[in-house]
């Protein structure tokens, strides 16, 4: 019997997250509870409006969260992953895995 | 579609970019360690130079500033780590009945400060050396 379509690893990436931003974003937070806003475009090497709008993005998704505070006077803006995005990303890092294999 | 190549490609940028962040993680066991070896070291001097609570005070107010400026740094405001909120003040509390207990064994013992030194310094020492192997 052939495997149905529907189990092939490429139907189950998830298009939201196949973005390469957004996918590099949620690979970053990943590894770590917080991570602030400048941190994040600096490591990603994007500017400040593309960040802001991938992550919007995936806030809007549910997969991560946007929590904006102050460090002094200063204000800062700081992204976690979701347990939902936690999830979501681990789905779909496997899907590509078992693509390269 | 999806290529072989363009999944790898992705995999391996998923993991370059993770291992970055790692690298930066603030080490969040220095704070820790840092209480319980200056606990360590300090209070147990009082039983030979100072008996007063003024001791405590001056190791509070000197733990309280080291960890205030480590949480201040910028590698821990960039990239936060978190321990379960309980630990510091479980070991606040710990460390001031500590405090009380060496002020009520000294008369009575040489050593009451050493060992209320010692007892106190143990909690933080011992999360803060979990937490160095577990990250």
């Amino acid at each position: 019997m052939s495997t149905p379509a529907t189990s092939h690893p490429r139907t189950r990436l998830n298009e939201l997250i196949h973005q390469p931003i957004r996918f590099s974003m949620m690979a970053a937070l990943s590894k770590a509870d917080e991570l602030e806003f400048r941190f994040l475009r600096d490591t990603l090497a994007v500017s400040d409006s593309v960040l802001s709008r991938h992550a919007s993005a995936l806030e809007e998704a549910g997969y991560i969260t946007i929590r904006k505070g102050h460090v002094g006077k200063w204000p800062r803006t700081w992204h976690s992953l979701t347990d939902n995005g936690r999830t979501a990303l681990d789905d779909h890092v496997a899907a590509l895995r078992e693509l390269v294999a | 579609m999806v290529t072989k190549a363009e999944a790898e490609t992705m995999l391996n940028e998923g993991d370059r970019i993770a291992q970055t962040v790692t690298e930066r993680r603030p080490k969040e066991h220095v704070p820790y360690v840092g209480v319980g070896l200056l606990t360590a070291l300090v209070i147990p001097g009082f039983d030979l130079f100072d008996r007063t609570t003024w001791g405590w005070v001056t190791i509070a107010i000197a733990g309280y500033a080291a960890c205030m400026t480590y949480f201040g740094s910028r590698r821990w405001i960039a990239v936060r780590e978190r321990s379960p909120q309980w630990t510091w003040p479980a070991i606040s509390v710990w460390m001031m009945l500590m405090g009380v207990s060496a002020t009520l064994l000294d008369g009575h013992t040489a050593l009451a400060y050493t060992i209320a030194g010692i007892a106190a310094a143990i909690p933080p020492l011992a999360w803060g050396l979990r937490l160095r192997r577990t990250s």
